[in-house]
């Protein structure tokens, strides 16, 4: 009676009805007119069972964007985690201005991701663009590609403008872990004769596991969810060869058809839900954990 | 040894130094940029210019319509961040005093919150019941939705290390309940609200996604909305487009070194509480 007065259910009653009605309610309506012809051209919405998802599955030209989603998903997860480590390592102790280096390290990640895509629109310019310059200054000018006007490349050349963007972001949360490695376990590894690489395989990696599991998390689940960085850098172009399941889904609803994008949204709400759950079953098995 | 050491530390330095070129290089171009002339700005490059044209910056500021989309970036950000921190702190300080299984499956729902992806074109419906598409007032709730997880999140973590002891002596003193949450626990919360004051506010300035799918007036777009449209106007005129871009990222860099201690401590809450 005291408890239940004194910490009101009411409290939560904001939150959750903004979350719930704007948030959950379409999700689970998703759900429904995934199963429907659902579209801006008739009134009428009318329950079509599966076809919406037969059609994405069936479809040829659809196995592009899926397999761009995964391969961004993948790609940008593995190499932003790697890339965020080597630089906490790099700027966890000994390097006077290291703080300097962090702000600096970790800017692009609240710099405006269309912001990013369109200066990189400008970077990755065949003639004009700073990347050909320098590979060509450097004597490597046989490497100049057209980054974002070669469909092969397009979507590794989005990649890298993620991993440009967000790899600062891993290394704060990789710092934030090398802070709770116990000192005494470096100087014990000392005391052994460990060298440099022993004591990060053996003594600094086992601590670091919370950090990886959610970076990885975070880095998958932003990487399936990517929009406006290919937005704003190719708009899924040259053609549709660097298109991404968000785009597709705001192309069709460009187009009117509802109920088949509403599918593509479901199809990217079951990834994540199922890559999410695993990727926290793998991580938090008890024996690696640390916990 | 130490001597080893030192060396070992500068060579570190300089070549992070040199890797910091990787950020630093696109942020010098698009300064260098904002002042050339047209012609010169055409290739987006590294050389000097040959004048510096600060008017540019006037061009924007007159024909842009900069200053009322700042206004509404302001608006949007700020209503948004207010609301979202009121609403997720009240519910965290509820969800962590009373541990029951329901309160606890409510915090796995908002949990479940980041990470699934939000459905734009049911959300579309929504906002289309709710006679909400298109207004400031759609676009803040629609924000809040989406920021309360992460927000949920962060007040939840922090609550718990609040003593309980704490409420029993303001209940002595004679607080009820929103008197307890309000005048004692809720100023106690000011670091992580600043936190997600930031966060959120950011988060928000940045974002284009939403105002692409639900405002369709220009008249109510925010800043990076304005840019956009000036960026896609002025095409071939990278000198404009430049420092339009400029004066987007001032005010968020500007925040960002300000309020950088309270972004990163709030961006590895996650981390730390594994």
């Amino acid at each position: 009676m005291y408890a239940s007065k004194l910490y009101s259910w009411k409290f939560i009653v904001p939150a959750f009805l903004l979350f719930f009605v704007l948030f959950l309610v379409p999700n689970l309506m998703g759900f429904y007119y995934s199963l429907t012809n659902w579209n801006a051209m008739s009134d009428q919405v009318k329950f079509i069972g599966l076809d919406n998802f037969i059609e994405v599955f069936t479809d040829k030209s659809n196995f592009r964007f899926i397999y761009n989603t995964l391969m961004f998903a993948i790609v940008t997860s593995i190499l932003k985690a790697v890339i965020g480590l080597g630089l906490a390592l790099m700027l966890n102790e000994g390097v006077k201005s290291k703080n300097y280096l962090r702000t600096i390290f970790f800017m692009p990640v609240v710099i405006s991701n269309l912001i990013v895509g369109l200066i990189f629109q400008q970077i990755y310019n065949p003639d004009t663009g700073i990347l050909n310059g320098f590979l060509e200054a450097i004597g490597l000018g046989a490497f100049s590609q057209s980054w974002i006007g070669d469909p092969k490349l397009a979507i590794w050349s989005s990649m890298g403008v993620e991993i440009w963007k967000a790899s600062g972001f891993n290394m704060v949360i990789f710092l934030a872990g090398l802070q709770m490695v116990p000192k005494d376990m470096y100087e014990a590894a000392d005391m052994d004769g460990a060298n440099y690489w022993n004591k990060l395989i053996k003594v600094t990696i086992p601590f670091l596991i919370p950090s990886i599991t959610i970076n990885m998390m975070l880095n998958v689940i932003s990487g399936l969810k990517v929009f406006d960085v290919i937005f704003a850098l190719t708009n899924g172009g040259p053609g549709r060869a660097s298109e991404v399941i968000n785009l597709t889904i705001f192309n069709q609803f460009g187009l009117g058809t509802y109920g088949y994008g509403t599918a593509l949204g479901v199809i990217l709400f079951l990834f994540l839900a199922v890559i999410s759950i695993g990727l926290v079953k793998i991580f938090t098995r008890p024996e690696v954990s640390g916990r | 040894m130490t001597r080893r050491t030192a060396t070992i530390n500068g060579l570190k330095e300089i070549s992070m130094w040199i890797l910091s070129l990787v950020i630093l290089v696109p942020i010098a171009m698009l300064l260098l940029n904002s002042v050339k002339n047209v012609t010169e700005s055409a290739a987006m490059s590294l050389k000097l210019p040959t004048s510096f044209h600060f008017d540019n910056f006037i061009t924007v500021f007159k024909d842009g319509k900069i200053f009322s989309s700042f206004g509404n970036s302001l608006l949007i950000s700020s209503v948004t961040s207010v609301i979202t921190i009121i609403t997720s702190s009240m519910a965290a300080f509820v969800m962590t005093r009373n541990r029951t299984r329901l309160y606890r499956y409510v915090y796995i729902l908002f949990l479940i919150g980041l990470i699934v992806p939000m459905n734009y074109i049911t959300t579309m419906k929504v906002l289309q019941m709710l006679h909400m598409i298109n207004t400031f007032t759609g676009i803040i709730l629609l924000y809040s939705a989406t920021f309360i997880p992460f927000t949920v999140f962060l007040f939840y973590g922090f609550v718990g290390g609040i003593p309980k002891e704490l409420d029993e002596s303001a209940v002595i003193d004679g607080c009820g309940g929103s008197g307890l949450f309000f005048r004692v626990i809720f100023p106690l919360m000011k670091p992580v609200s600043v936190t997600a004051l930031i966060i959120n506010f950011l988060n928000c300035w940045n974002d284009f996604v939403l105002p692409l799918y639900f405002l369709n007036s220009s008249s109510k777009w925010g800043m990076i909305m304005t840019m956009y449209n000036y960026f896609s106007q002025y095409i071939s005129s990278w000198n404009l487009v430049s420092a339009a871009m400029l004066i987007n990222l001032v005010p968020i860099l500007t925040v960002y070194v300000l309020g950088q201690k309270y972004i990163i401590s709030g961006m590895t809450a996650g981390a730390v509480k594994g």
